[in-house]
C-alpha cells in the first residue's frame, strides 16, 4: 500500500513539473511573438518613415532647383538687405555738424561778426572768434549763449586788433 | 550509475524554460532598443527634411512676390547709397556739382582712401551761408556722405558786421563711405532676410537723396554743363 502511494506522489509531482515546464515555454514563445510582432511593426513604421523622408527630399530638390533659377532675384535681395543694414548705421554714426554750425552761426546779433570757427565731428566742442567794433555787441552775445542751452561756454580774453575792432574767442561744447 | 536527486531533475527541467525566456526578453530588449532608436533617428530626419522644406517654400514664395522692376530701383538706390567700390569718380562728380552750385571755388582737394570710406579735405572760398547750404546738400547727396570737419576763417573784411557779405575760406573735411561685396551671401537653406520697419525706412529716407548723374554715361572728364571748380576748362 506504501509502495502505490509512493509511485504516485512521484507522478504526481513529475507531472506538476511537466506543467510548469510548459507554462514557461508556453511564456517565453510568446515573448518572442509579441517581440517579433513588435518588431515587424516598428519595421513598417520605419519603412513609411523612410518613403516619407524621401518624399521630403524629393520636394527639397524640387525647390532648391526652383530656387536656383531664382537666384538673382535671391543675390539682389541680399545685397539690398546688406546695404539697407549698412546705410543705416552709417546714417545713424554721421555726426551733426550741420545742425552745430547752423546753430552757433544764427545765436550771433547781426553787429557781431565770426571771424574763425573750428568744429571737428569728434569733438562736441566748437571753437569760434568774434569780432565786433563795439562792446555791446559782445554783451548781447555773451548774454545769448548763457542762456542758449549749450552745456558749456567759455570766453578767452578780450583783445583788439589793429583796425580796432575787438575779438573774443570762444569755446562752445554743445 | 547514480539516480539523479530531485533537485536536478526540476534543475534539468527547468533549465530550457529559463533558456528560452531569457533569450526571448534579450531579443526583445535589443529590438526596443535598436528600432526605437532607428524610428528616433526618423523622426529627427523627417523634421529636419519638413523644416527645410518649409523654409524653402516660404522662401520662394517671398521671392516669387517680388517685383523684379522695384527690387531693380531699390538695388540702385542702395549701390548708389553704399557702392561696392571707392566711389571715387562720383564723389568728385558730386563735390564739383556742389562747389558750382554754392558758389565756392576749391583751391587744393586732398583724397585718401580707407577701408570702408573714401576721405576728401578741400580748401573753398565762399560766403558763410553757402558754406551752410554746401554742408546742407552734401549730407543729402549719394553716396552716402558725412562732413567730418570745417575750419573757416574770414578773408575779406569788408568792415561791415555782417557775414552775408563776408567771405570765408573754409577747410572741409569729408567722408564719403562704401562697402565691398558681402564674401558670402547665404546658402540656399538659408531664409531670406527679411526688411525690417527700420530697412524700409532708410530705403525711404535714401531715395529722397539726391544722384548726381554725369553728362553724359561715358563721360570720364567729370565735365558737366556749367563751369566746373574742379576742373576748369
Amino acid at each position: 500500500m506504501s509502495e502505490i502511494n509512493l509511485i504516485s506522489a512521484e507522478q504526481k509531482n513529475l507531472s506538476q513539473t511537466r506543467k510548469t515546464v510548459w507554462v514557461a515555454v508556453i511564456a517565453a514563445g510568446a515573448i518572442l511573438i509579441i517581440s517579433l510582432i513588435s518588431a515587424a511593426a516598428v519595421y513598417s513604421l520605419h519603412l513609411v518613415k523612410t518613403r516619407q523622408i524621401g518624399q521630403q527630399e524629393l520636394l527639397v530638390t524640387n525647390l532648391q532647383q526652383k530656387l536656383t533659377n531664382l537666384g538673382k532675384i535671391e543675390q539682389r535681395q541680399f545685397l539690398i538687405y546688406d546695404r539697407l543694414d549698412s546705410s543705416q548705421k552709417v546714417l545713424a554714426s554721421r555726426p551733426e555738424l550741420k545742425n552745430r554750425l547752423d546753430r552757433l552761426v544764427n545765436t550771433f546779433p547781426a553787429d557781431v561778426s565770426i571771424e574763425n570757427i573750428k568744429i571737428a565731428g569728434t569733438d562736441k566742442s566748437s571753437e569760434i572768434m568774434i569780432t565786433s567794433s563795439t562792446f555791446a555787441g559782445f554783451f548781447d552775445t555773451f548774454k545769448i549763449l548763457r542762456g542758449g542751452g549749450f552745456s558749456a561756454v567759455n570766453f578767452d580774453g578780450i583783445n583788439r586788433d589793429k583796425n580796432g575792432m575787438y575779438q573774443v574767442k570762444i569755446i562752445i561744447t554743445l | 550509475m547514480k539516480p539523479a536527486s530531485p533537485f536536478e531533475e526540476k534543475i534539468r527541467a527547468f533549465s530550457l524554460p529559463i533558456i528560452l525566456a531569457v533569450a526571448a526578453l534579450c531579443v526583445l530588449l535589443i529590438m526596443v532598443v535598436l528600432q526605437f532608436n532607428q524610428l528616433k533617428t526618423d523622426d529627427q530626419l523627417l523634421s529636419d527634411r519638413q523644416k527645410a522644406s518649409s523654409i524653402l517654400q516660404t522662401k520662394l514664395s517671398s521671392l516669387e512676390s517680388l517685383d523684379e522692376a522695384s527690387q531693380t530701383v531699390t538695388l540702385n538706390t542702395t549701390l548708389a547709397a553704399l557702392p561696392l567700390d571707392e566711389p571715387f569718380r562720383q564723389s568728385l562728380l558730386n563735390l564739383d556739382v556742389l562747389l558750382v552750385r554754392h558758389q565756392i571755388n576749391a583751391s587744393q582737394i586732398k583724397v585718401e582712401s580707407a577701408a570702408d570710406n573714401l576721405s576728401i579735405k578741400f580748401m573753398g572760398s565762399g560766403s558763410m551761408s553757402s558754406l551752410q547750404n554746401f554742408i546742407t546738400d552734401a549730407a543729402k547727396i549719394l553716396p552716402i556722405s558725412a562732413i567730418t570737419d570745417i575750419q573757416s576763417s574770414r578773408i575779406h573784411d569788408s568792415a561791415i558786421a555782417s557775414d552775408s557779405a563776408s567771405v570765408y575760406q573754409s577747410e572741409i573735411s569729408i567722408r564719403i563711405f562704401f562697402k565691398p561685396s558681402p564674401k558670402t551671401i547665404g546658402r540656399t537653406s538659408d531664409p531670406l532676410p527679411q526688411l525690417t520697419a527700420d530697412h524700409l525706412k532708410t530705403q525711404g529716407l535714401l531715395s529722397e537723396f539726391e544722384q548726381i548723374q554725369p553728362a553724359s554715361p561715358d563721360d570720364s572728364n567729370l565735365s558737366l554743363p556749367g563751369a566746373s571748380r574742379l576742373f576748369p576748362e
